[in-house]
């Protein structure tokens, strides 16, 4: 299958002006002010396919928003060759963003004082979707979405993941051939986060729309993507199945130790640290991800006996970690 | 409003049976898909104005406040012109040689106009620019422009009904005997009116985007409306300026946002000049276009969106 999406050494870079404390400094700057260069894309090259649900990760800075704009036309590159849908995304971007829907998880494109519909309405005149295509959309998305009672509510009195599922289920209405969602999960609990990765799996599964999606939330990367690349410092780090993400970060381990009630967990906790083990401290448990290659049965041999010893250990297990825990212990 | 809802659902169904019927290769197909884009962007923008004027019912109370304000700030100059008049000593019963009457349905108009054209785009498109928002403007396959023009025409349609008309009203009822108009001069009033308006958009969108350029464009803002406040006749006429200073200010374009369209209604004038007239506003107005056009292309190409 043809991508879709065609990165070659694709890059940015942004020039940001220094400030640095003190009066002086500030008088300075105005006559000669202090600029550094900083590559939020380095040259990176990647394709994906038509169908796909492509999940961009990183940590914060890694290039994914960067990554996000170039891939919808609202910033131009540096240099690269990107062709989206056979378009160049800057140059034809009155004509590209006709194909393409974007969600920015922190900004909203609903109308904030008039309700939904009212800005499904105006999405249906801006993008020339005819009435009924709009009317038949809407009725899928309106069941695909639950947003029954929202459509005629005004936006400012929903909640954020009532607003993030108008926001996506608006700009389908166009049903567009690529579907972008930078950070759609910020801010959402729980219940929504998953309402809407199955919703975008949904659609995904029916109208066949590829979909890039950054999120910090890692679980719903692995749990929806086909596709992951991990950017770190505007260079792509992991390019492959969520799988092949595990698979190829699979000699990770998650240690995790049950101690009694009681039990000094903070010291456990510094001692696994101590070892260079990355923990996090959940109620009675501590969870700490190794890199199992290096001789992993003698360390867990070793990390076991000392729990046990200086911390009345109550039980231990190795798991395979989540994605999210493999990238955490990378990026610490 | 029936018929024009009427005409606006059959450009769009008129847009959906030839978006169907447009991927054919030929002159002919071509001709279709063109009058069909031009249909559907016509249609976008009349929901856009009509969305605009429906965001301003939401807040009834800004509505009648606003409405407050301009017969307070008219009250000013209208008793200023009074003062001027009974104590002008050499001026007499007229101010410079302008009469009382004539003064006040000068300043009648242009607080009308000003009313309906002064909307603050620039503020607007910088406060897009500020918070980045101009981002989902920009995933819209409206040009940036166009969108906000396609407000400024709905609010200025608003803001006619709203403000325009009820404050002609009350000042016919208040100031009626000084306010003179000659109903045949209207007819070459309203195209000056139609230029007046689209110039009024573009300075105030090239104000807007300033801060694609700046960040900031409160102080360039704020001292530019002085500046047109001053060089448009909205605060005195250009004919009581010195000479020196009206040769100036009439080399620059402003003077077509108040002083032009109103000398229409006040001063005889030849066809020909009325229309030499309006070319040159128009020329002015397509000249301020097509600079916001290549700023604005400029503007994006440089401009950085931060954050998510």
């Amino acid at each position: 299958m043809a991508p879709v999406i065609q990165a070659e050494t694709l890059r940015k870079t942004y020039r940001i002006r220094q400030q640095r404390p003190g009066l002086g400094h500030a008088l300075r700057a105005l006559v000669r002010p202090d600029w550094i260069e900083r590559a939020a894309l380095d040259g990176i090259s990647f394709n994906i396919e038509q169908g796909a649900i492509a999940g961009l990760m990183g940590a914060n800075g890694a290039g994914k928003s960067t990554l996000i704009k170039l891939l919808v036309g609202i910033m131009p590159r540096d240099g690269g060759t990107l062709t989206v849908a056979g378009l160049d995304p800057f140059r034809q971007r009155r004509h590209y963003v006709q194909r393409i829907g974007v969600v920015f998880g922190q900004r909203s494109n609903l109308l904030w004082d008039l309700s939904v519909v009212e800005s499904f309405e105006l999405h249906r005149a801006v993008f020339g979707v005819t009435r009924a295509d709009y009317e038949r959309r809407l009725a899928e998305l309106t069941e695909l979405f639950e947003l029954g009672e929202l459509l005629h509510q005004p936006a400012r009195t929903l909640s954020l993941g009532q607003t993030m599922r108008c926001a996506v289920a608006q700009v389908l209405l166009q049903q567009p051939d690529i579907l972008f969602l930078d950070e759609p999960t910020i801010g959402l609990d729980v219940v929504s986060v998953e309402r809407l990765g199955q919703a975008l799996k949904r659609l995904n599964a029916a109208f066949d729309t590829t979909i890039v999606i950054t999120s910090h939330d890692l679980a719903v990367i692995e749990d929806i993507c086909t596709q992951v690349i991990l950017l770190e410092d505007g260079r792509i780090l992991f390019d492959g199945t969520a799988h092949a993400a595990v698979e190829r970060y699979g000699r990770y381990r998650r240690l995790r130790f049950v101690f009694p009630p009681g039990a000094d967990i903070e010291a456990a906790a510094t001692f696994l640290q101590g070892r260079g083990v990355a923990v996090t401290i959940d109620g009675p448990e501590l969870c700490g991800v190794v890199d199992a290659e290096a001789g992993m049965v003698g360390i867990c041999a070793a990390l076991v006996d000392e729990m046990t010893r200086r911390h009345a250990l109550a039980e231990f297990f190795v798991e395979k970690p989540s994605l999210k825990e493999v990238i955490l212990h990378a990026y610490r | 409003m029936p018929t024009v809802r009427a005409f606006f659902a059959k450009v769009g169904a008129g847009f959906a049976k030839e978006n169907a019927t447009t991927l054919e290769p030929g002159a002919s197909a071509r001709f279709n898909r063109i009058g069909g884009r031009s249909r559907q962007a016509l249609f976008a923008r009349y929901m856009v104005g009509r969305t605009a004027i429906k965001e301003t019912l939401c807040y009834p109370a800004d509505v009648v406040i606003e409405f407050v304000s301009y017969p307070l700030a008219f009250m000013g100059y209208f008793f200023f012109v009074l003062a001027m008049a009974a104590h002008g000593g050499a001026i007499g019963g007229d101010a410079a040689g302008a009469s009382v009457s004539a003064l006040i349905t000068y300043f009648s108009i242009a607080w009308m106009l000003r009313m309906i054209v002064d909307q603050g785009v620039d503020g607007d498109v910088a406060a897009e620019v500020q918070s980045g928002d101009v981002a989902l403007a920009l995933v819209r396959p409206l040009p940036l422009a166009g969108f906000f023009f396609a407000r400024f025409v709905g609010l200025g349609l608003a803001r006619l009904v709203y403000y325009g008309v009820p404050a002609w009203l009350l000042l016919m009822l208040l100031f009626g005997d000084e306010i003179r108009v000659e109903p045949a001069r209207l007819i070459w009033f309203l195209p000056y009116a139609v230029i007046a308006f689209r110039m009024a958009f573009e300075i105030q969108f090239a104000i807007g985007l300033v801060s694609f350029f700046t960040f900031v464009n409160q102080q360039v803002s704020w001292s530019f409306d002085m500046l047109v406040r001053l060089a448009s006749g909205l605060i005195v006429p250009l004919s009581l300026f010195p000479p020196v200073v009206a040769l100036w200010l009439e080399a620059l374009p402003f003077q077509y946002i108040y002083y032009r369209p109103i000398q229409v209604l006040l001063e005889p004038a030849t066809p020909s000049a009325l229309l030499s007239g309006l070319a040159i506003g128009a020329a002015w107005t397509l000249a301020l276009h097509l600079a916001n056009r290549g700023v604005l292309a400029l503007a994006l190409r440089r401009h950085v969106i931060y954050g998510s």
